[in-house]
């Protein structure tokens, strides 16, 4: 390595180095030690003796029926924000942009509003509109006549996500919106135009024109939306009471959280949250790597 | 657009190192003057809205008034969010002083896996205290923190007595006086027990912890399950998830109860939509309408169907909870004395008395104490309750924590719900805990 | 034929358009309804919001016929004024309709302001708001009307927390996007691709934690470095966390830009930090509006971080200040309910003020340059 290149890795280091020292600082060391801690039997909470037992809090995980459930319900989660709210988002963002609406801009501002809200604010609300004779019960009972029926999808394991889902439809999708809308703008109308002049229907023009050029934004999208909804936490916990709904609308995150901060009968607790918290990151990654790969397979020019 | 955000960027930057250099000097400042004070780190319990979070508040102002050159640095935080941070706190090894904390399965477990309870006898004072209303708390009768009063009470059934005659009943002695009253309320639009059923832990605390010495006739029967006596799957125990499916089949208990959380109760019971309630004997100072409160009747679940002699008229009564040193307070010397001497302030006759009329406390433990004349009715009502109960009984959660406990209160939300049967739940509890 | 192709296509855009303008009036109905509903019932009182909690308010903004009763001081007594020093004689009067009982709503009327029939009043007597002085009655009239929202402000100390929230979210803001875009400009730019590589792999690793997952051995690190509890512990982890999306964004879009801007700036003998500054940075402007207002805004409304990690009132932030109204057994809603108002008027003020910019900059970085 000669004079200058050395120069040039030190300035290199000096562009990255103030950043990476807080990143590393900060995230690193919680990474290694969760990884470190997983491996173990140690309870820091009474400190002392501890040793390696392998994989065995692994091992507790795959076996037990919570661990599956949060999995699937995170599933689920991933499903809505894939097929939910970046469909969605993408339908809103092509009515918006073909100008099939009066007052566009308004109601992409109303989408967009979750987005500002806390989630202190939504969880409250949110648990509000689906408590015992709350709005939601109040809509049921006008349209069946019946001043007792209740809404009560969210204290069956098999329907809670039915709500959750909604929830989360109604706060995201407005942010995919955003992203589809500012890159359907960027299409050349001039396109579009001639298409039309040449008889292209208007799902032809969708299909032929608009969907090639969305594929990257789409791809972005899911990458966020993967490990968004893996990592998410706030407003699935927010949303429900400690009990029956929230071991209905168990998430990994959750489940993570409540066997570390909760389960004090299990000296183990900790190292058993981080195994989870563990697999969760292991999880998200080969999701997007997965997501990358289909993508790669419509869209072999681009690169993310 | 560009200018304007980087002139707000830097004037934020620039404003907040003015404003935390400020903190800086003012912290300075403080432990400057006065000497070096003792400085007792605190988790207190308590939210901005509650009678417990602005007693706390004053009763800190005014002695660090008194007091200047001791600072009770406190936190305050509550429900699920205090339990997080002990969870937390203790894990760093950053140990507050004194703390909130109880000596259950519940409130006392992470400070005694902590190895941080510390036993108070010693500093407990005869002329205050009356030590013989404070429970054991450890093997050797330890008394791990000075509990705010007496048992706690967790079983109580609160019954609108002007709208039960209304209805043209009179107090229930058994389970099946209430089931008659059914049709009549629900000809009224009333509910007849209100439970916040989206609870988890109501049911656990409010309904099974009198439930399973009533079907067992044995007051203790959970602390023996959990020591391995009993098991939960025995029949004695699903007899008494048996009852809950019961009560809701009977209309007693709505179905709908799982969806009313805390709050809605105390306001449901308030507004007189139900006959009773049931909660904790806490529950009393959050009875807002003075109609109802004046004519509130507090009782014991009624006899139940089936149930043994030896757990009639049983009220679930834990430890009550309440503020202590920890070892790592306890071992500096002036900490331990200014604490001593915060807690001699925190646990006088008038914060006492205060305590009994905001309805937080069932009875004092204070030495020799006169129970006011004049307190508001419902908590003379309360009192008055509390002397009369026959029997008390192992409160759930006391004893059993985690996730088996867990598994049990949402199993009996399922119960009502319709989604689970007492023999299945009893089955997951027992799996869960062995 | 042709006439049958157009009419079936404009009934089917017809249905198209009736159901884009159901779908949006519904989200739209959705969103605001319940914040409109907040909005009103911040100003009822709690009987009021038991007794319907969909009413519009009406006691506390009529409130000139509510009756108060005089009481005697008491331990649980909230003074307004400081007792110590001020030792005039005051009439403390209490409301009967407002948590009765309960001393939260009670006055200190300084007796010399009374007419002397007023001041003489007992313990237990009655005394009607409109029986009172002018100003008297006003200085009640509008403490009722904002009872709510002093009770909030006063207790939850929330004027502290909502300074501390703006510290959090500007500072780390700041941090984020000068050390996001120095090393997005360095593995973007420059030619240690290998290297780049690797910071880009360990960056983007930690987009997939959330603070949630790591809190535990987060607390214990700063714990032992004593960084719990400051701001500068609180705005570390901040920045840390808001790295990974602001490198991501800002090295695709650097990537973007044309190389010959670099090289000539080095002809011109600028130094690679002067070319940074002075001209990539610039030139970022757009992704950097961007990652501004996604890391502000999530460091406004963070919660669980500032829960773990403060434990003074000196360092909390305002969710945490809200959420000390919405615990579990909390019963005053109407508190509760003029704190979330107070937490959420901030970023609404700002979202409808800026809406074009916002809604264009949001996605500015996001679209592949």
């Amino acid at each position: 390595m000669n004079k200058r290149d050395q120069k040039e890795l030190m300035v290199f280091l000096g562009m990255i180095g103030p950043g990476l020292l807080v990143y590393l600082f900060i995230v690193a060391y919680p990474i290694l030690y969760s990884a470190w801690l997983s491996f173990t039997d140690f309870n820091p909470n009474s400190g002392g003796d501890w040793s390696f037992v392998g994989l065995l809090q692994y091992k507790t995980m795959v076996e037990d029926p919570n661990f599956w459930h949060a999995f699937k319900n995170n599933m689920i989660v991933v499903a809505v924000s894939a097929f939910g709210q970046i469909p969605i988002g993408f339908v809103l963002a092509y009515i918006l942009f073909r100008n099939r609406v009066k007052w566009g801009h308004f109601f992409q501002a109303m989408v967009f509003l979750p987005q500002f809200l806390s989630t202190i604010v939504i969880g409250i609300l949110w648990k509000r509109m689906f408590a015992a004779d709350g709005p939601a019960s109040r809509i049921i009972q006008i349209f069946s006549g019946d001043p007792s029926r209740q809404f009560d999808l969210m204290l069956k394991a098999d329907t809670v996500m039915y709500p959750i889902g909604f929830a989360l439809i109604w706060m995201y999708t407005g942010f995919y919106m955003l992203i589809f809308l500012a890159n359907l703008q960027k299409i050349d109308k001039s396109m579009v135009e001639a298409a039309k002049i040449d008889g292209a229907t208007e799902p032809q023009i969708f299909t032929r024109i608009i969907m090639p050029l969305m594929t990257g934004a789409i791809l972005v999208s899911a990458i966020l939306a993967i490990a968004g909804s893996l990592k998410g936490f706030d407003l699935i916990f927010a949303m429900t009471t400690q009990g029956l709904q929230r071991n209905n609308a168990m998430v990994l995150p959750i489940f993570m959280y409540q066997t570390a901060f909760q389960d004090y009968r299990n000296p183990m607790r900790f190292a058993y949250g981080s195994a989870i918290s563990n697999a969760i990151v292991i999880i998200s990654m080969v999701m997007i790597l997965f997501s990358n790969w289909v993508g790669s397979k419509f869209n072999a020019g681009e690169d993310y | 657009m560009k200018k304007a955000l980087f002139t707000l960027l830097t004037l934020t930057v620039v404003l907040s190192t003015l404003f935390l250099t400020g903190c800086q000097k003012k912290a300075d400042g403080d432990s400057a003057s006065g000497g070096a004070p003792v400085v007792v780190k605190t988790m207190a319990y308590g939210d901005n809205s509650n009678a417990e979070g602005m007693s706390w508040e004053r009763i800190v102002g005014y002695f660090m008034d008194e007091n200047p050159d001791v600072i009770i640095d406190y936190e305050m935080l509550y429900d699920e969010a205090y339990h997080q941070k002990v969870v937390a706190r203790l894990a760093s090894g950053d140990v507050p002083h004194m703390a909130y904390m109880g000596a259950d399965a519940r409130w006392g477990a992470p400070w005694k896996e902590a190895g941080q309870q510390w036993d108070h006898r010693d500093l407990l004072k005869d002329s205050m205290y009356d030590t013989s209303l404070i429970p054991a708390m450890g093997p050797n009768g330890e008394i791990y923190e000075i509990p705010l009063g007496t048992s706690n009470l967790t079983t109580v059934l609160f019954m609108n007595k002007a709208l039960v005659e209304e209805l043209g009943f009179s107090e229930p002695k058994t389970y099946e006086d209430i089931k008659a009253m059914v049709p009549a309320a629900q000809a009224a639009g009333l509910e007849v027990i209100s439970i916040d059923g989206a609870d988890g832990w109501a049911w656990g605390s409010c309904v099974m912890s009198a439930f399973h010495a009533r079907t067992s006739g044995d007051p203790n029967w959970v602390s023996k399950a959990v020591d391995g006596q009993n098991k939960f799957t025995d029949p004695e125990f699903v007899a008494a998830l048996e009852l809950i499916d019961m009560m809701v089949k009977d209309g007693v208990i709505e179905q709908k109860a799982v969806l009313v959380d805390y709050g809605t109760n105390i306001s449901n019971y308030s507004n007189g939509k139900a006959l009773f309630m049931v909660q904790g004997q806490w529950a009393a100072g959050g009875i807002e309408n003075p109609e109802v409160a004046d004519n509130t009747v507090m009782m014991a679940w009624p006899a139940m169907p089936g149930e043994k002699a030896g757990g009639a008229g049983s009220v679930g009564a834990a430890i009550q909870v309440g503020y202590g040193l920890t070892k790592a307070g306890a071992a500096d010397e002036n900490v331990k004395a200014a604490a001593m001497r915060f807690l001699d302030v925190f646990y006088s006759e008038e914060e006492t008395t205060q305590r009994l009329r905001d309805g937080a406390i069932v009875a004092p433990i204070l030495k020799g104490y006169q129970t006011p004349s004049d307190l508001p009715a419902i908590i003379a009502e309360k009192v008055r309750f509390a002397q009369s109960v026959a029997l008390q009984s192992d409160v759930v959660d006391a004893f059993l924590s985690g996730a088996p406990n867990d598994t049990l209160n949402a199993g009996m939300q399922k119960i009502v719900a319709g989604q689970s049967t007492p023999a299945e739940v009893a089955a997951e509890v027992e799996g869960l805990l062995r | 034929m042709s006439t049958k192709e157009v009419s079936k296509s404009s009934i089917g855009s017809a249905v198209g358009t009736t159901l884009s303008y159901i779908v949006f009036v519904t989200w739209t109905l959705i969103t605001i309804v319940p914040l409109i509903w907040m909005l009103y019932s911040s100003f009822k009182s709690n009987e009021e919001l038991t007794r319907d909690i969909y009413a519009l308010p009406y006691d506390m903004l009529n409130n000139m016929d509510d009756e108060y009763t005089v009481i005697a001081p008491s331990l649980n007594l909230v003074y307004d004024y400081n007792p110590r020093q001020d030792k005039r004689e005051r009439l403390i009067i209490e409301s009967t309709t407002i948590a009765p009982g309960r001393r939260m709503m009670v006055h200190f009327l300084l007796k010399e302001d009374l007419p002397s029939e007023i001041a003489s009043r007992q313990p237990g007597d009655t005394v009607v708001i409109g029986e009172l002085p002018r100003r008297l009655r006003r200085e009640i009239h509008w403490k009722t009307v904002w009872f709510n929202y002093r009770s909030a402000i006063s207790r939850a100390k929330l004027g502290g927390k909502f300074i501390n929230s703006l510290i959090y979210a500007g500072v780390s803001t700041f941090l984020i996007i000068i050390l996001g875009s120095m090393i997005a400009f360095g593995v973007s730019k420059m030619r240690f691709k290998k290297l780049s590589a690797v910071v880009i792999g360990l960056i983007g690793l930690g987009y997939l934690i959330s603070i949630n997952s790591v809190i535990i051995p987060l607390f214990l690190m700063l714990t032992s470095v004593g960084l719990t509890d400051t701001h500068v512990g609180i705005i570390m982890v901040y920045t840390a966390f808001g790295l990974p999306l602001a490198v991501m964004l800002s090295s695709q879009f650097m990537r973007g830009l044309p190389n010959s801007l670099i090289e000539s700036a080095y002809i011109d003998g600028a130094t690679t930090f002067r070319t940074f500054w002075s001209i990539i940075l610039p030139m970022t402007v757009p992704v950097i509006i961007t990652i501004s207002i996604l890391s502000a805004l999530g460091i406004w409304n963070e919660f669980l971080l500032v829960l773990v990690l403060a434990s003074s009132d000196a360092t909390k932030s305002l969710p945490v200040g809200v959420f000390s109204f919405s615990s579990l057994t909390s019963t005053q809603l109407g508190w509760q309910l003029a704190a979330l108002v107070i937490a959420t008027a901030p970023a609404m003020a700002v979202y409808f003020s800026f809406n074009k910019q916002i809604t264009k900059g949001v996605v500015a970085g996001a679209v592949k340059g």
